[in-house]
């Protein structure tokens, strides 16, 4: 008992402010004179210490966290609705915020908060290059594309469907020709409905698809590496150590 | 109205204790067992104790050979000044049951 006790006040002693330090580091001896529960008990007193010295600092943590947290959660929805503005803009906010924050916890989440969209972006991407067209293509249903145009009450038949061009951020959006007049419709796809989109040259649109990760990896991230050495600039510019 | 710092119930009675051997040098545990205050109420006390000036604290070199040395602490020329005038204007509290 009393060796947990040891290396329990000997842990929580190493995150004293210095100040404080010594007054740990006696706690620590005094320890030597308990046994059993007593000693338990006396190092449970080394962390209530703690937390009293780091009571407001620690609250300052929790709303630093919570607050980044709530963001990205934030910026992540938007996101995934379709607001790329509105969830762009809810990151610079945060970054912002993290950026002069004072508990250095914050700037952790900063760095998260910068890479949000980015990963959110290429996780969402891999997994729909990686596993859903990879089905489609071994899963090709000659009436599928009519199936979907009529779901969506679009009031055409389609002959032949030739792609123009699709874009994945932040819809599924599939630009071509849909019928044979050859009219051009753009049309938005959720994952789920576009996973029942076979076209004939489906190959086309997997190829087109496994690139997106790419391109948005070369896009993405050098923004959230900006977004961070703004932050550390801000940081070292405004925010002094407390210590 | 708030209560001026260091007056707490806690407090007398550890200024009282160490008001008892003013000049001796008093380890933490001794005072733990004395006040009957635990190591998590003690230890922050001390602390703020120190930081008034109310206190000086040293490490004693252990009687027994092999021990780690140990701190130990005692009132300032202010802290017995201090520690009297409450003495004199609060009744001092002594602390029977468990306090943490």
């Amino acid at each position: 008992m009393k060796t947990i006790a040891r290396a329990l006040l000997r842990l929580i002693i190493n995150y004293y402010p210095k100040p404080q330090l010594e007054i740990g580091r006696g706690m620590l001896t005094e320890l030597e004179e308990l046994h059993g529960w007593e000693a338990l008990e006396w190092a449970f007193g080394g962390i209530q210490f703690y937390l009293e010295l780091k009571g407001a600092s620690m609250f300052k943590h929790i709303l630093g966290i919570s607050s980044v947290v709530i963001l990205a959660i934030l910026a992540s929805w938007l996101y995934v609705n379709h607001q790329l503005e509105l969830s762009i803009g809810v990151l610079v906010v945060g970054v912002i915020f993290a950026a002069f924050s004072q508990p250095k916890s914050a700037f952790w989440c900063a760095l998260t908060l910068a890479f949000i969209l980015p990963v959110t972006h290429l996780t969402q991407a891999y997994v729909f290059s990686s596993s859903m067209f990879h089905e489609l293509t071994a899963n090709i249903a000659p009436d599928s594309i009519k199936m979907i145009l009529t779901s969506d009450q679009i009031q055409v038949t389609p002959t032949y469907v030739t792609l123009n061009s699709i874009n994945s951020t932040p819809n599924f959006q599939i630009t071509g020709a849909f019928n044979s007049e050859k009219q051009n419709l753009a049309l938005e796809f959720s994952p789920q409905q576009l996973w029942n989109i076979q076209p004939e040259n489906w190959n086309e649109v997997s190829s087109m698809f496994e690139n997106q990760p790419v391109k948005l990896a070369l896009f993405g991230i050098p923004i959230a590496f900006l977004l961070t050495a703004l932050t550390l600039f801000l940081r070292s510019r405004f925010i002094k150590s407390p210590h | 109205m708030p209560r001026a710092p260091n007056t707490s119930p806690q407090t007398q009675t550890l200024l009282q204790a160490l008001l008892e051997q003013p000049q001796t040098w008093q380890h933490g545990y001794d005072l733990s067992k004395r006040t009957n205050l635990k190591s998590g109420t003690l230890y922050p006390i001390l602390a703020r104790l120190e930081a008034s000036g109310f206190l000086e604290s040293t490490w004693l070199e252990p009687s027994t050979p092999g021990k780690p040395p140990r701190h130990a602490y005692r009132l300032t020329a202010d802290g017995t000044a201090f520690a009297l005038q409450l003495t004199k204007s609060q009744p001092l509290t002594t602390f029977k049951t468990s306090q943490t």
